[in-house]
């Protein structure tokens, strides 16, 4: 069956990033910090086990001390609020501002690709490669599975939350990637933007009740913590998915920009 | 999208940013009533007016550019797509649709609560104020998420009062890992952080009816109104309670709006018509605080025994250190902290209480077949009981109780509430001091805060409501320090390695 060239751009996209010393680095550092936060909220639950035992007045109440409160959700949390501000601008940074840098852009550009191809191929690429990222959990689920008895299905929607909300963050890396021409600046600036958009809902608390309102809806990382948290609210994704979408389009018709622009 | 040339204008860009960023944390850290954040707040915006206006001419001719070379592409419907998918994730903001993944099902409201709550019309507004660093916050946010997704006229907020005391002071002084239940003015504080009382302070609140307090007259009794009493009785009005007065031809019948009947330090006795009115009235579940001093027949002693509250008819003399210090003289009682029972009055009390010239009050030995009781005040082990006036001791030196609260259901009516009925039930507190309802006692260390849980117990209403068993199970973790260290190395040092392992293996292979 013959691929259609989005994906064949994808594949290439995401082994340059993966096989690739850099790709490398960026992967080991990822689960360097990942296994850091893990080792963190494994020793703090086991900790307040410990202090529970001790203290039996100390019952957190009727979820008791779980795992998927304690370890799983906080895992997620963590990487989602600062791993993927963190990496993801490193898997992105490169999609289409090194191409630019290079020169490689133009000549990519006279290939017979369309536009939404080749973004969906460089968006996909670095998706996939985030993915690679993520593939440490799966060695955090086997430990977990031998230690003790996590829920599965709670911790599977925690996961989904993570995946779309690196998603989201792909696309905007990606959108900025396009916008600039250098891939330091493309990184910067994304990082700068992934931080308000998951950090500033929470600087303006004291704002007008309607204002804060309308940014409660924005925030993206309240909407990222209910998913961790195990409860699947279809607001949340079709907000995840919708705003990705848009950035998508703004995207495509930057490239379509810097396509005419040279 | 700007041309490079137009790059020059991205630094103005990104330093509004960062100030919007440096006035939000300084503001989270001085409170909203600072100048230099709103300073800074109005620095961002003006750079970033000012940014887009300069660059004004720049941006609609990349627009232009856009439109007029854009390859017909799915952008389009990608956009509207995505409109389309925000517009659902804003409808169903209002008409959630989730489902709650867990095992525990901790997300979700029982069915009982769900049945309850249906008819609930009015705003309610939920305030929790629990410590970011608790271990409480998770179930409490759990909570707060259940009820506002269930029930769409529910707000819900969490406080972290030490963090956000300007915050906390809206709602008067919180206590820490309570849940206030406000709606319009009748709010109610909760302190067991349980789905059932939630729950029912909601509905109490929906349907604030101001209980009556009715104060006995015709026998010495003090009542709020007269002389001396006056912040016992602002506290009582303050709490949302209405307070009356029974005289004798009032007593024969009590009327069915009042709630509680008080007889609050008697100097003679009630008269047997008297007590068998209040006999009546607690058998239709009406509540009864009964203040006892020593040295006076009450007329209340049989009822009480009827029921298996003693009063025998002595004084307590605590000889205790803690009594002492207080200087207050011999008859000064003081009941530690650590006297307090584990009861809804007493549990959550920071302070001791403070009596004078107390009477010993006690659950019989083998209580009545129906009735719930427990003694709430229990004085030190250097307490000895003394005949009143003679102060001859007439029983050892132990700890005695200076105050007993019992509960028992009851035959009354049922009144439907938002078409869940009320439980009957009627409760007694029968403590063996009035003198320290008294101005001069009043505030005296836990005393104001026993007073008014006292008549917040008895006046509260329970509605009948079953509620299922929560799972209070967590999880074990079968791992030992040695094997934590095994993980550790897993984790941080083997597949890392692995991976940096790779990459300078490519490294060599393409050099």
């Amino acid at each position: 069956m013959r691929l259609p060239s989005s994906m064949h751009i994808a594949a290439r996209e995401a082994q340059g990033l993966l096989w690739s010393p850099s790709g490398a680095l960026i992967v080991g550092s990822f689960w360097v910090s990942a296994g850091l936060i893990f080792m963190l909220v494994l020793s703090r639950f086991r900790e307040a086990l410990i202090l529970t035992a001790r203290q039996p007045n100390l019952q957190a109440g009727p979820a008791g001390l779980h795992i998927n409160d304690w370890v799983i959700a906080e895992t997620f949390n963590y990487t989602g609020g600062v791993l993927l501000i963190l990496f993801v601008p490193l898997l992105t940074m490169r999609s289409f501002a090194e191409e630019r840098r290079t020169g490689n852009l133009e000549l990519l550009m006279s290939q017979p690709l369309s536009g939404s191809d080749l973004l969906i191929g460089k968006v996909g690429g670095a998706f996939l490669a985030l993915i690679g990222c993520f593939s440490i959990f799966l060695i955090q689920a086997g430990i977990l599975a031998w230690i003790t008895t996590p829920d599965w299905p709670a911790a599977l929607v925690g996961l989904l939350g993570l995946t779309l909300t690196g998603f989201l963050f792909v696309s905007f890396g990606t959108l900025v990637s396009i916008l600039t021409r250098s891939p330091i600046e493309a990184a910067v600036l994304s990082m700068g933007g992934l931080l308000i958009l998951l950090t500033g809902p929470n600087m303006v608390s004291s704002a007008p009740r309607w204002l804060r309102d309308a940014i409660e809806f924005l925030s993206v990382e309240s909407r990222f913590r209910t998913l961790t948290s195990g409860i699947l609210d279809m607001g949340d994704v079709a907000f995840l998915l919708g705003a990705s979408l848009i950035l998508l389009a703004v995207a495509l018709r930057g490239l379509d920009l810097v396509r005419w622009q040279g | 999208m700007m041309q490079e040339s137009d790059s020059r204008y991205l630094p103005f860009l990104v330093l509004s940013a960062f100030l919007f960023l440096t006035a939000g944390f300084l503001q989270s850290l001085s409170g909203p009533e600072a100048i230099p954040p709103k300073l800074l707040f109005v620095a961002a915006a003006s750079v970033l007016v000012l940014t887009l206006v300069r660059a004004a001419a720049q941006l609609r001719h990349a627009a232009g550019r856009v439109r007029q070379l854009a390859e017909p592409g799915p952008s389009g419907t990608w956009l509207l797509l995505g409109l389309i998918l925000m517009v659902a994730a804003a409808a169903l903001g209002l008409q959630s649709i989730r489902f709650d993944a867990t095992e525990r099902k901790i997300h979700e409201l029982s069915q009982t609560s769900k049945d309850a709550l249906a008819e609930v019309e009015s705003d309610i507004e939920m305030v929790a104020f629990v410590r970011d660093n608790d271990q409480l916050r998770l179930r409490v946010d759990a909570m707060l998420d259940a009820y506002r997704t269930t029930v769409s006229n529910i707000r819900t907020r969490r406080i972290d009062p030490e963090r956000e005391p300007d915050k906390a002071r809206e709602y008067g002084t919180p206590q820490i890992n309570t849940i206030l239940v406000r709606a319009g003015d009748a709010t109610e504080v909760v302190d067991e952080l349980l789905e059932p009382d939630v729950t029912q302070a909601i509905l109490r609140v929906e349907d604030p009816r101001r209980p009556t307090v009715a104060f006995t007259i015709d026998h010495g009794e003090f009542a709020p109104d007269r002389p001396g009493f006056t912040n016992f009785r602002s506290q009582l009005i303050d709490s949302g309670i209405d307070v009356g007065r029974l005289d004798s031809n009032d007593l024969i019948n009590i009327p069915d709006h009042i709630r509680v009947v008080v007889v609050a330090g008697p100097t003679t006795a009630l008269l047997p018509g008297e007590v068998q009115a209040i006999e009546r009235f607690l058998i239709r579940g009406g509540r009864l605080a009964a203040f006892l001093d020593p040295g006076v027949e009450s007329g209340l002693e049989d009822l009480l025994e009827s029921r298996g509250i003693l009063l025998p008819n002595n004084e307590i003399i605590d000889e205790g250190q803690l009594s002492r210090a207080l200087e207050l003289g011999d008859d000064a009682v003081a009941i530690a902290a650590l006297g307090l029972a584990d009861h809804e009055i007493t549990r959550q009390l920071a302070a001791g209480v403070v009596l004078r010239s107390t009477r010993e009050v006690s659950l019989a030995p083998k209580p009545i077949f129906g009735t719930n009781g427990i003694d709430i005040l229990k004085t030190g082990n250097r307490a000895v009981p003394v005949e009143p006036g003679t102060r001859t001791a007439n029983g050892p030196r132990r700890v005695h109780s200076a105050a007993t609260a019992l509960e028992w259901e009851a035959n009354g009516p049922r009144t439907p509430a938002d078409g869940v009925a009320e439980r009957p039930y009627g409760r007694i507190v029968v403590v063996g001091d009035s003198d320290f309802l008294r101005d001069d006692l009043f505030g005296l260390y836990g005393n104001p805060a026993f007073a008014s849980r006292v008549f917040g117990w008895l006046t509260e209403r329970e509605f009948l409501l079953k509620f299922p068993t929560f799972n209070f199970a967590g999880t074990p973790l079968k791992v030992s320090g040695s094997g934590l260290t095994a993980i550790f190395y897993l984790q941080l040092v083997v597949f890392p390695l692995l991976a940096f392992a790779f990459g300078f293996f490519q490294w060599i292979r393409r050099r």
